[in-house]
């Protein structure tokens, strides 16, 4: 594999940068060279894709990725915002909770010691790095006088140029990564978003499709309507009676005993366009 | 002894009360506002558009201009009022006469027929109309007839032979049925006066106790 602009800082690149693959990379070799055979009978449906350069393996270790990132980093921005929120509202100044019993005192107990020991391993590792820091300044200076001579040197000189490549070596590898890292991570991100939009797209567009859930929602939409008009009426009905009621003993009539009956050929009319409609 | 009460299951065809019917007549006096609001504007911005910007000024704005005065905004008033009563005359003869019910009466279920059954023709619906205006200018009088006549009949419905019924399976809400249920057993049976009313148009007990 071969690594363009390999020598320069990562800070340096202002553009991604093209990274060629040869035939003997490890990449291609994590690509099973083996075709598995179906039994008769059996089919994928999976086609064939368009693209001959198209790497499925490659693709969905990308999206993998992509999607690790862009889980991670939106779990980080609401955990962040719950935490703001928490702590602009007075939940977070509520009571501590209740022992009632031994269950209570273990759990509390537990979710104390992991609180604690995670903060402890933090400082302690900080600690650890700056011991360390210390301890190889020390010994250096103390070693320095002793190893950078002309005597040791003419030993240590073939031991010093072979730790030189390994290092130039594993730096180099290091740089590849970077570059490969820094070339792949924003189509890997973009891959992971456009497939979870396109994704979501497809399940609401299968929804909206769906003839029997339109039909079911539109059934219930007329129902839900027809049920308000419906009740808002009933209401006015009693309405109409309850006014009349008021009036008559405000005007001191008599009760109305019985509605008055519509004549035959208010009735006839009525029901015979009931029955029209009713046959439309 | 208390006689038993049945309230009819459905009182389609029956007269409609005053609160549907008002109900619906505040509908159609929206329906005919907005339209008109619609018509000012079409208007205004025809006249703007052909260049006539100071008379759409001068007539669709009273308040601005040297024009403005109380008589000429008074008159603007009554003016607008006319071209209202107009649309207002207009849409519900149309309606009436076409299918016998205007939106808002449709909306609530409402049906005006003559007392005869018959649909309405042109000539009774502009009866109806003018009835209306009658109604209005009488203190409104002519539409609070409504919740004493016997057939539910304003002014306007005496003046053009009409009845306004229900026109769907109406009925009674279910807590002014519980209310008529629970004030049955004070009812007081008193002699019929006619014998129109099968059980089926018995009136719900509690307008029978008077109090």
């Amino acid at each position: 594999m071969t690594v363009q602009n390999s020598n320069r800082q990562p800070s340096e690149f202002s553009s991604p940068v093209i990274v060629e693959m040869s035939g003997g990379d490890e990449l291609t070799e994590l690509i099973p060279q083996t075709t598995l055979s179906l039994p008769p009978g059996l089919t994928t449906d999976t086609a064939s894709p368009a693209d001959p350069e198209f790497d499925a393996y490659l693709a969905v270790v990308k999206l993998l990725l992509g999607g690790t990132i862009e889980g991670a980093g939106e779990l980080v921005r609401r955990l962040e915002k719950i935490e703001a929120e928490l702590r602009a509202s007075e939940q977070s100044q509520q009571e501590p909770g209740t022992i009632e019993n031994v269950n209570d005192v273990v759990r509390y107990m537990l979710v104390g010691m992991t609180l604690s020991m995670s903060d402890g391993l933090r400082r302690q590792a900080v600690k650890l790095a700056q011991a360390s820091d210390a301890f190889w300044r020390l010994t250096g200076s103390a070693v320095d006088p002793l190893v950078e001579n002309r005597l040791t040197g003419f030993f240590t000189r073939p031991f010093d140029r072979a730790f030189d490549r390994l290092v130039n070596r594993g730096q180099a590898r290091v740089n590849d990564w970077v570059d490969l890292g820094r070339t792949h991570e924003p189509a890997a991100r973009l891959m992971a978003r456009q497939l979870t939009m396109e994704v979501i797209d497809d399940f609401i567009s299968h929804l909206s499709e769906n003839e029997e859930l339109a039909s079911l929602v539109q059934e219930q939409s007329v129902s839900l309507a027809t049920e308000t008009v419906d009740e808002f009426r009933s209401r006015t009905v009693s309405a109409d009676a309850l006014a009349e009621n008021i009036v008559r003993r405000i005007l001191r009539r008599p009760p109305r005993q019985e509605l008055p009956p519509p004549s035959d050929g208010i009735m006839e009319t009525i029901i015979v366009k009931k029955g029209n409609n009713q046959k439309s | 002894m208390t006689k038993p009460t049945s309230i009819p299951s459905t009182l389609r065809g029956h007269y409609a009360g005053f609160v549907s019917r008002a109900i619906a007549l505040v509908l159609d006096l929206m329906l005919v506002i907005t339209f008109q609001f619609i018509f000012v504007l079409v208007v205004s911005l025809l006249l703007n558009f052909f260049g006539l910007d100071e008379l759409a000024s001068a007539i669709f704005e009273p308040n601005s201009g040297e024009a403005s005065s109380p008589l000429v905004t008074v008159l603007r008033l009554v003016l607008s009022f006319i071209t209202g009563s107009i649309f207002l005359a207009v849409y519900l003869i149309f309606f009436w006469t076409l299918i016998d019910q205007s939106l808002g009466q449709i909306l609530m279920g409402l049906r005006v027929v003559r007392t005869n059954g018959n649909s309405l023709t042109l000539v009774p619906s502009i009866k109806r109309m003018l009835g209306y205006y009658l109604s209005f200018f009488a203190l409104g009088l002519g539409f609070l007839w409504v919740l004493i006549d016997d057939r539910r009949q304003g002014w306007h419905d005496k003046i053009a032979d009409t009845v306004v019924v229900y026109n769907w399976d109406a009925r009674i809400g279910r807590r002014m049925r519980e209310w008529l249920a629970g004030r049955e057993t004070k009812v007081i049976e008193q002699p019929k006066a006619d014998a129109l009313g099968s059980a089926d148009n018995t009136y719900p007990a509690a307008e029978r106790s008077g109090g």
